[in-house]
């Protein structure tokens, strides 16, 4: 990097930025709130590292995750990315089968 | 309610006679009437009738679903329902699914979500929410500061903040209490002069100071009730560990709560019982603050007297939140999927169900009472 010059305000950012001085501690939230915010645990295992305090079954939980994009790795987003994932689906647990994968290539 | 408001009108211009009758039909007319509300998908608020338990009423609300978020109005005759990926808010008449008032939050160039965050003045005159702003610059976002928007519920359609003030990040479900303070659920609780902007602490969550032995608080607070016992509850998950080395198989797990008397603006933060199975949320029994439920893939019944869990009963799938009838008789469990489910507060047996038209996701369970 020491041979790169920075040419634009932006690029001065990024050298910042990667500066280890500058980069600010990144400390665990306690308190989950909010969207993608969530580090518990809760769509693969429970608190207790077991399957029983998992939503259940899953259609019950799918639209709970999706709209306030709580797990969006796992679920779309339908907050922001994909708000029309699910709209001709009003009962996940009745029309599950409708409901597709997400494919970033449109096929 | 139309005939109500006929007789009304009888009264207000007619002779003596007329007046008479309407007093003669008044104890009827004047009898407290509960509506349990809800959203479902694709974003239909519903009015359900708590003395029948049938869906009364279905109101269209505009926008993509949001989170389902629901705010009552002081008389229970209007709702504030988020919708619109959690940016719009929606005013509704109950009695007519009219709609009354709308905030559009967001503009071309600054995105706001709210959170879940939307309360009502106790006089009924202003809207709260809290904003989360961020700004749509041509190749990247900027993150602004979050801030309470105070809205003149007059200003009807199109309304815009009348005030902002600055506010914690990360602040869910928040309340009014009876001296007109917002109460702010994020990583404390705190509370907010509306008029004025000034903040101060309720009480603490992640700030606290319990000493070295124990966990610090993962609280969760998604969903608004408590409107049956005037109350604002900020559920929480704690250990108590035997020594500093915090051997997490050996320390007492506790569920504990912040809970904020909305008459006084006072809390009390107890840990209640011992942390055995999830519960999404609580709520107290109206008339015996010692007794709460709560619901997730089990109904359950506490008394915090004692500590202990004192009933508990299975459900066919997870449910997010529950609400209670006035007289403490019938606890309703509903959120995720498309069914309530009705049991009877001292057994938890089910005594009935009421299906919906699409599935509740996030939104909230809230009873609206009307006394006229």
């Amino acid at each position: 990097m020491k041979h790169l010059k920075s040419l634009n305000k932006k690029a001065q950012l990024i050298n910042k930025a990667i500066s280890p001085e500058e980069v600010e501690d990144v400390v665990a939230m306690q308190t989950v709130v909010g969207c993608t915010a969530t580090t518990d645990p809760g769509w693969e295992l429970d608190p207790f590292g077991g399957l029983g305090s998992l939503c259940q079954p899953m259609e019950s939980d799918l639209y709970g995750c999706a709209d306030a994009c709580w797990w969006p790795a796992q679920v779309p987003d339908t907050m922001n990315t994909y708000p029309d994932w699910n709209k001709d689906v009003a009962k996940a647990n009745e029309d599950w089968r409708k409901l597709d994968g997400i494919y970033e290539d449109g096929e | 309610m139309k005939l109500t408001q006929m007789l009304k009108s009888t009264a207000l211009v007619g002779s003596l006679g007329a007046a008479a009758l309407l007093g003669a039909v008044a104890p009827a007319a004047q009898a407290a009437q509960e509506y349990l509300l809800t959203v479902t998908r694709p974003g239909h608020l519903q009015v359900i009738d708590m003395k029948t338990n049938q869906v009364e009423r279905t109101c269209e609300v505009p926008g993509n679903f949001g989170s389902g978020s629901i705010a009552l109005a002081p008389d229970g005759k209007s709702a504030y329902v988020l919708s619109n990926g959690m940016e719009d808010v929606y005013g509704f008449d109950i009695r007519s699914c009219d709609i009354t008032f709308h905030a559009a939050q967001s503009t071309k160039t600054l995105k706001v979500k709210t959170f879940q965050s939307v309360a009502v003045s106790p006089d009924g005159k202003e809207l709260y929410t809290v904003q989360n702003p961020f700004g749509l610059e041509r190749d990247r976002f900027t993150v602004e500061q979050p801030r309470l928007a105070v809205f003149n519920v007059a200003d009807g359609i199109g309304a815009q903040p009348v005030r902002t003030f600055p506010v914690d990040r990360r602040i869910t479900k928040i309340a009014t209490t009876v001296q007109g303070e917002v109460i702010l659920g994020g990583g404390d609780v705190k509370a907010i002069n509306p008029k004025t902007g000034e903040i101060r602490m309720v009480t603490p969550l992640q700030s606290w100071d319990k000493g070295p032995l124990w966990l610090p608080p993962d609280a969760f607070a998604m969903h608004s009730q408590g409107e049956q016992s005037n109350e604002y509850i900020m559920p929480y998950v704690t250990a108590e560990f035997t020594d500093e080395s915090w051997n997490f198989e050996t320390a007492e797990w506790w569920w504990g709560m912040s809970r904020v008397d909305l008459e006084t603006g006072e809390a009390e933060r107890v840990e209640m019982v011992p942390f055995e199975f999830i519960v999404f949320n609580f709520i107290s029994h109206p008339h015996d603050p010692n007794i709460l439920y709560g619901a997730f893939n089990t109904l359950s019944k506490h008394d915090i007297s004692k500590k202990e869990t004192v009933a508990v009963h299975e459900m066919p799938h997870t449910y997010y939140d529950l609400n209670i009838s006035a007289d403490g008789k019938t606890i309703y469990v509903g959120g995720a999927s498309s069914d309530i489910s009705i049991h009877d507060s001292d057994t938890l047996e089910k005594i009935g169900s009421i299906q919906l038209s699409g599935d509740m996701s996030t939104s909230d369970l809230r009873v609206a009472t009307i006394r006229d």
